[in-house]
């Protein structure tokens, strides 16, 4: 069974104009995520405490310059937001880092 | 190569002459801590357009003019290493009040350094973003300062407005900022190796 934050990593890499996802943390937190919980997803959930639904939804990507970056990262909110139950109040935190000419 | 070379990069773990190390690699074996570090990446994004210029130019031309070469080289990396830092996160509009959306400050000396470095011949020395809301995180009005070297031959009015309608453009496309103005210097010309061995 795929975690919520690695099933929206996915889903962000998937989408076109995205090139990666960056980590949101710095290298000595990553390290001691990925000691208490394997392999960490790139995508940062904080989840709530109450319910079900996260908190917070924090994901960092790198961009195609092909479209319009603020296009692409409105996408990225908007499938993340598809991707959480109906009417969850989460908030979602699209960072643009990179925005790159494919290679 | 100044001390630049050994500054931990984004956080990663990594210095700039490691991550030099990891291109010449090919990037293999992965390393997790650089491909998933933004500042790494636009350090590396960096070094491959210039690498033409990095390893075969400095190494080759260091014996004639090592001074000169080594010097500019590396106060270039110094600078780059210097404006991909991530700093502020400057707003985009979003329509949902529970969706924030932004870019960093480091994304668009980014975006200003691959545009200008786009034009052929040259090469984006410092880039510059000038405005006091950029503090506050507001989206407003800029200056976009920016130093370029110019390939000894070329057309440097040419060159210059060339890299002036790409660096706005691309700021144009990629942002909702308010462009004052973009302004180009010609600080330099440079050469460049041809046929592997001619400077």
């Amino acid at each position: 069974m795929t975690s919520l934050p690695h099933e929206l990593e996915n889903i962000v890499l998937a989408m076109p104009g995205v090139v990666t996802v960056y980590s949101s943390g710095p290298r000595v937190a990553i390290g001691a995520l990925e000691l208490t919980n394997g392999s960490p997803s790139r995508v940062e959930v904080t989840a709530s405490g109450q319910g079900s639904d996260p908190e917070r939804i924090v994901v960092n990507v790198g961009l195609d310059a092909s479209a319009q970056a603020p296009v692409t990262a409105t996408a990225i909110a908007s499938a993340i937001r598809a991707a959480l139950p109906a009417g969850a109040a989460t908030a979602i935190v699209v960072r643009i880092s990179s925005v790159t000419e494919r290679t | 190569m100044t001390d630049v070379a050994n500054d931990d990069i984004g956080g990663s773990g990594y210095s700039l002459e490691q991550l030099s190390d990891y291109l010449d690699r090919g990037r293999t074996p992965a390393i997790e801590e650089i491909d998933g570090n933004a500042e790494c990446q636009a350090i590396l994004g960096s070094l491959e357009r210039y690498g033409s210029l990095s390893r075969d130019l400095v190494s080759r031309d260091a014996a004639e003019h090592p001074e000169i070469d080594e010097n500019w080289f590396s106060s270039l990396l110094s600078t780059i290493t210097r404006e991909v830092k991530a700093g502020r996160d400057i707003p985009l509009a979003s329509a949902d009040p529970r969706t924030s959306i932004s870019i960093t400050e480091g994304a668009i000396r980014g975006l200003v350094r691959a545009a200008g470095d786009s034009i052929d011949g040259v090469i984006v020395g410092r880039c510059t973003l000038t405005d006091a809301a950029l503090g506050e995180n507001t989206p407003s009005a800029i200056t976009v300062d920016v130093s370029i070297s110019v390939l000894l031959g070329s057309s440097v009015r040419a060159a210059a407005e060339a890299v002036r309608q790409s660096v706005y453009g691309a700021l144009l496309k990629h942002t909702e900022l308010q462009i004052d103005s973009v302004n180009v210097t010609v600080s330099d010309v440079h050469v460049i190796p041809i046929d592997g061995d001619a400077r």
